[in-house]
C-alpha cells in the first residue's frame, strides 16, 4: 500500500517537475516569472485532449499525442515570446509578471469560449489500465510511464545543457546575460528558444496527465502555484533543484491527503517556509541570483504637487456628494472602488516604499474580511467590533508570518506571499464547518447608526479616504524614511543605524491590518464573504491597480483603482469576452506606460512644465 | 579605427562622460589613463554598446556604432575585457571559450590550442569551473574568451588590477602578442608604470574629460603632468 503511494506520488512529481522545469528555465535565462505557465500547462491538457482524442488508443498513439502536443504548445511560447514578451524585456520585472497575467487573462477566456466550463476527462484506455507486478504489486501501466517521465526529462534536459553549445549558453546566460551578448550571442534567439522549450514541457504534462487530471479551466492557476511553489523551493534557475522540490511536494500532497486532507495546503506551505528560512535561496539555488531586489523599480516621488492635492480634494468632495443624487447603483460602485482605493494602498505601501512586493495581497483582505464575518455570526458582536476583531486578527497574524516573510526579497518573497494567500484561500474552502466552505458566509449587514446605506458609505468614505491618508503620512514619517531607506540601500541603511529587519516588519504588518479593514468594510457592504475574495485574481486586482497606477506615484491606488475598477465593470457589463479584452488591455498599458499610468502622467506633466519654462524664459 | 567624438553618457541624473573625444589608429595599443572614477570604464561600456550614449558618437572601422546592442558590436569586431572579468562562474574553461567563439576574421580565428600557448596556465584546467579559479587564472580566461571571437579592437579594462606580479608580467606579455597579431588594443589603466613599455599612445581622462593625449613616451618624460592627473 505505502509502496503503491510512493510510486502514485512519484507520478504526480513527474508532472509536477516538467512544469516547473520550464518555469525555472525561463526564469533563468530571461529572468521573466512566467504567470502564464500554468496557463500553458492547462492549454496543454485541452490541445492534448482534441488531439489524443483523434489518435489510435495505443501506447504509440498516447506518446506521439504528448509529443505533437508539446510541440504544439512549444510553437504557442515562441510566438508569445515574440509577440509580447520581446518587447518588455527592459520594463521593470513587476510590469512583464503583469504582462504574462494577461495572458493568463487571455488563454482562460479562449478555453471557456472554446469548451465552456465543461470538464474535459480523457478515459484511460486498455493498455494504461493493465498493471505490471512489482515485487507482487500490481500496478497500472499509466502511473510506471508517468514516474519514468520525470527523471527521463530530467536526464534530457542534463544532456541538454551540459553537453550542447546551445546549453553551455544558456547556462550563461542565466549567470550574466549581458555578457553574453557583449561576446556576440544574440540574446532573442537564446530566449525565444528557451521560452519554446520550457512551454512544450508545460504543455507535454498537460497532456501526460490528462488520464489522471481532467482539464478545467482553473487548472491554470492551481498549476502555477504549484510551480512557484517548487521552484522557490528548488531554487529559482535550478532544474535539478526542481525535480527534488517537485519530489518533496509530490510526496507531502499523497500521504498528506489521507493524514490531514484539509491541510495539505498549508503543510505544504509549512515546508516552504522552513526551506526558506534554513535556505533563502531554495534548495539548489544560488546567492544573489532570483534573490535579487524587484530590480529597477523607480524612486518614490517625493510629496504630492499643489494640482494633485487640489484634484484629491475636488475627487473627495465629489464622493462625499454621491449619496444625493443615487443611493442605489452608483453608491455601491463608490464604495466598491472606494474599498479597492485603501486595498491597493496597503499593498502599494508594503512594495513601493517598501521594496517587498506581494503576490498574495488577498490573503490580509480575505482574514480581515473572514475575521469579521466570522465574530459578527459567531459572537454576534456589532459590525465596529467585528471589523476591529477583523483587522487585530490580520496584524497579529501579519506579524507572525512576517517574521519570516521579511528575510526574504524579491521573486522570492512574492512567490512566498503568493503560496501564503493560496493556504488562506484553501482554508476558507475546505474547513466548510467553519467558513461555510464555497457557500461563504452570509447576512451581515451593518448595524447601529450605519444601518442605512447612506451612513454605511459615510463610513466607507471616512475609513478609506482616512486610511489612505494615514498611509501615506507615515511614508513622509520618519518611520517612512527609514522604510525606504532600507529599500533603496539595504546595507547602507543597516550601517547608519536603522534597524532593517523590524523596520521591514512593522511595515509588513501595517500593510497587512489596512487590507484586512478594507476587507471588513467589504464583508459588509456586500453582506458576505466567500473564499473568491482571497482568490489570486483578487491579488493581482490589486496589483495591476497599483502598477497601473504607476509605483512610484503616491497617487496611484487612487489613480489605478478608479481606472482599473471602472475599466473592468464597463467591460464585464459590456461583454463576455471581458477576460480577453482586459488581459490585452493590460499588455497594451504595460507595452505603452512601463511606469504605470500615474507615472507617464506625471512625465507628461513635468515635460509639459519644462516646455511652458522654457517659452517663458 | 576607432573614432570618438563629443561622447556624453549619464547615470541617471549624474553626467559622468562631458564630451569625450579621442581616436585609437589601427594596430595601435593606446592607454587610457585617469584615476579612480574618471570615467574609464563607462567609456569602454559606452563602446561596447553596454551604456547608451546621450549624445556624441562613436565610429568603429568607418561605421556609426552609438546606440546598436552589444552582440552587433561584437560581431563588427570589437572585444571587450570587462574589469570585473565576468567569467562564467558554472562554466567550465572550455565552456566559457566555447561561448565566445565568432566565425573567423581576415582568414583567422584563434583555436583554444593557439590560446593556450599563450596562457599555459589555462591549458592544464580545462575542466575547471570557472568560479574555482583564482583571480589571475580568470583574468587570462576573459582575455582567452574574448579573443575567442576573433576581434580587431581589444578593449582591456585594468587587467593589471589586483594581480601579482608575477601574472602582471604574463599578462604584459600577453598584450605583445596581440600588438604582434596587428590587433589593436584600447588598455584603460590606472597603472602607469604597466602600460610604459605597452603603449604607443596615450590619453588621459579626469572626471569625464580628456585632458591630455599624446605619445606615450612623452607622457613617460614629463613628471608634473604624471603627477597633475595620475596617482604616482
Ligand atoms: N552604475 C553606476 N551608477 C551610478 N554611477 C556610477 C555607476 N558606475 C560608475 N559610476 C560613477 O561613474 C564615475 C566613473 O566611473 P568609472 O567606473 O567609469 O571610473 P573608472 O575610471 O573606471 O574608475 P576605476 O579606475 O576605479 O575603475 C564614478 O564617479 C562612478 O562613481
Ligand atoms: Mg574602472
Amino acid at each position: 500500500m505505502i509502496l503503491f503511494q510512493i510510486l502514485t506520488a512519484l507520478g504526480t512529481a513527474s508532472s509536477l517537475f516538467l512544469v516547473a522545469a520550464g518555469l525555472t528555465v525561463i526564469f533563468g535565462v530571461t529572468r521573466v516569472v512566467n504567470f502564464a505557465h500554468g496557463s500553458l500547462y492547462m492549454l496543454g491538457a485541452y490541445v492534448g485532449w482534441v488531439v489524443l482524442s483523434h489518435l489510435p488508443q495505443t501506447i504509440f498513439g498516447f506518446t506521439l499525442g504528448c509529443l505533437v502536443t508539446a510541440a504544439i504548445i512549444g510553437v504557442l511560447g515562441v510566438l508569445i515570446e515574440i509577440c509580447i514578451l520581446r518587447r518588455l524585456y527592459r520594463v521593470p520585472e513587476l510590469y512583464q509578471l503583469l504582462a504574462t497575467f494577461g495572458v493568463v487573462l487571455i488563454a482562460g477566456n479562449v478555453v471557456q469560449l472554446l469548451w465552456g466550463t465543461r470538464v474535459v476527462t480523457l478515459p484511460r484506455a486498455a493498455w494504461m489500465q493493465a498493471t505490471i507486478s512489482v515485487s507482487g504489486h500490481p500496478f497500472p501501466v499509466y502511473s510506471v510511464v508517468m514516474m519514468v517521465v520525470g527523471p527521463l526529462v530530467l536526464l534530457a534536459l542534463w544532456l541538454l545543457f551540459s553537453r550542447t553549445r546551445w546549453g553551455a549558453l544558456v547556462r550563461a546566460a542565466t549567470e550574466d546575460r549581458e555578457m553574453v551578448g557583449a561576446l556576440g550571442i544574440r540574446q532573442n534567439i537564446l530566449f525565444t528558444t528557451v521560452f519554446g522549450l520550457g512551454a512544450a514541457l508545460a504543455g507535454l504534462s498537460g497532456a501526460l496527465s490528462l488520464p489522471q487530471v481532467a482539464a478545467t479551466s482553473q487548472m491554470a492557476l492551481s498549476a502555477v502555484s504549484d510551480a512557484f511553489v517548487i521552484v522557490v523551493i528548488g531554487g529559482l534557475g535550478s532544474v535539478t533543484g526542481a525535480f527534488l522540490a517537485s519530489v518533496l511536494i509530490a510526496v507531502l500532497q499523497t500521504f498528506g491527503a489521507i493524514i490531514i486532507p484539509q491541510y495539505v495546503m498549508v503543510a505544504v506551505f509549512s515546508v516552504m517556509a522552513v526551506v526558506l528560512v534554513l535556505r533563502p535561496n531554495g534548495l539548489l539555488g544560488r546567492a544573489g541570483k532570483g534573490g535579487r531586489a524587484m530590480g529597477d523599480l523607480p524612486k518614490l516621488v517625493e510629496g504630492a504637487t499643489k494640482l494633485v492635492i487640489g484634484l484629491g480634494v475636488i475627487a473627495f468632495i465629489a464622493a462625499a456628494l454621491v449619496p444625493a443624487f443615487d443611493t442605489g447603483y452608483v453608491l455601491s460602485i463608490m464604495q466598491d472602488a472606494l474599498i479597492a482605493m485603501l486595498f491597493a494602498a496597503s499593498l502599494h505601501f508594503v512594495m513601493g516604499p517598501g521594496g517587498m512586493p506581494s503576490f498574495g495581497h488577498a490573503a490580509w483582505f480575505g482574514i480581515g474580511a473572514y475575521g469579521a464575518a466570522l465574530s459578527a455570526s459567531s459572537w454576534n458582536l456589532p459590525m465596529s467590533e467585528s471589523i476591529v476583531f477583523g483587522v487585530v486578527t490580520a496584524s497579529i497574524l501579519a506579524a507572525l508570518v512576517g517574521s519570516f516573510m521579511i528575510r526574504l526579497s524579491g521573486i522570492y518573497l512574492a512567490m512566498l506571499t503568493f503560496a501564503f494567500a493560496q493556504v488562506i484561500w484553501a482554508l476558507a474552502t475546505q474547513m466548510t464547518g467553519f467558513t461555510g466552505g464555497d457557500n461563504g458566509i452570509l447576512n451581515l449587514w451593518p448595524d447601529g447608526v450605519f444601518a442605512s446605506p447612506t451612513a454605511f458609505y459615510a463610513l466607507v468614505l471616512a475609513l478609506c479616504a482616512g486610511g489612505v491618508l494615514v498611509l501615506r503620512r507615515v511614508l513622509f514619517s520618519p518611520f517612512g524614511f527609514a522604510l525606504r531607506a532600507t529599500r533603496d540601500a539595504s546595507a547602507r541603511a543597516a550601517a547608519s543605524g536603522i534597524p532593517v529587519g523590524p523596520v521591514r516588519h512593522v511595515a509588513f504588518t501595517i500593510s497587512g491590518g489596512f487590507a484586512a479593514l478594507s476587507g471588513g468594510l467589504f464583508a459588509f457592504a456586500k453582506g458576505s464573504v466567500f473564499p473568491t475574495y482571497i482568490n489570486v485574481s483578487h491579488s493581482i486586482d490589486a496589483l495591476i491597480i497599483v502598477l497601473l497606477g504607476g509605483i512610484q506615484t503616491m497617487a496611484a491606488p487612487v489613480v489605478g483603482a478608479l481606472v482599473y475598477t471602472g475599466l473592468r465593470d464597463y467591460l464585464q457589463a459590456a461583454t463576455t469576452i471581458w477576460p480577453m479584452l482586459l488581459g490585452i488591455a493590460i499588455i497594451v498599458i504595460v507595452s505603452l506606460f512601463p511606469q504605470g499610468i500615474g507615472g507617464a502622467a506625471e512625465h507628461w506633466w513635468a515635460r509639459l512644465g519644462s516646455r511652458a519654462k522654457s517659452k517663458g524664459g | 579605427m576607432l573614432e570618438i567624438s563629443k561622447l556624453v553618457v549619464a547615470y541617471g541624473q549624474a553626467t559622468i562622460l562631458q564630451g569625450v573625444e579621442f581616436q585609437v589608429r589601427q594596430g595601435e595599443v593606446l592607454a587610457l589613463l585617469g584615476r579612480n572614477g574618471a570615467g574609464k570604464s563607462t567609456t569602454l561600456k559606452t563602446i561596447m554598446g553596454l551604456l547608451r550614449p546621450v549624445s556624441g558618437h562613436i565610429s568603429f572601422a568607418g561605421q556609426n556604432i552609438d546606440g546598436i546592442d552589444p552582440f552587433r558590436i561584437a560581431r563588427l569586431g570589437i572585444g571587450y575585457v570587462p574589469e570585473e572579468r565576468r567569467i562564467f562562474n558554472e562554466l567550465t574553461v572550455m565552456e566559457n571559450l566555447e561561448i565566445g567563439r565568432q566565425q573567423a576574421r581576415n582568414g583567422h580565428a584563434w583555436s583554444e590550442e593557439e590560446l593556450f600557448e599563450i596562457f599555459p596556465n589555462l591549458g592544464g584546467m580545462r575542466a575547471r569551473r570557472g568560479g574555482a579559479m583564482s583571480g589571475g587564472e580568470q583574468q587570462m580566461l576573459t582575455i582567452a574568451r574574448t579573443l575567442m571571437g576573433n576581434p580587431s579592437l581589444v578593449l582591456l579594462d585594468e587587467p593589471s588590477e589586483g594581480l601579482s606580479p608575477l601574472i602582471v608580467e604574463q599578462m604584459a606579455e600577453a598584450i605583445q602578442i596581440l600588438k604582434r597579431r596587428g590587433i589593436t588594443v584600447l588598455l584603460a589603466e590606472q597603472n602607469l608604470h604597466f602600460t610604459e613599455y605597452l603603449a604607443d599612445d596615450a590619453v588621459i581622462m579626469e572626471k569625464g574629460r580628456i585632458v591630455w593625449s599624446g605619445a606615450m613616451k612623452s607622457l613617460m618624460a614629463d613628471a608634473t603632468l604624471q603627477a597633475r592627473y595620475l596617482a604616482v
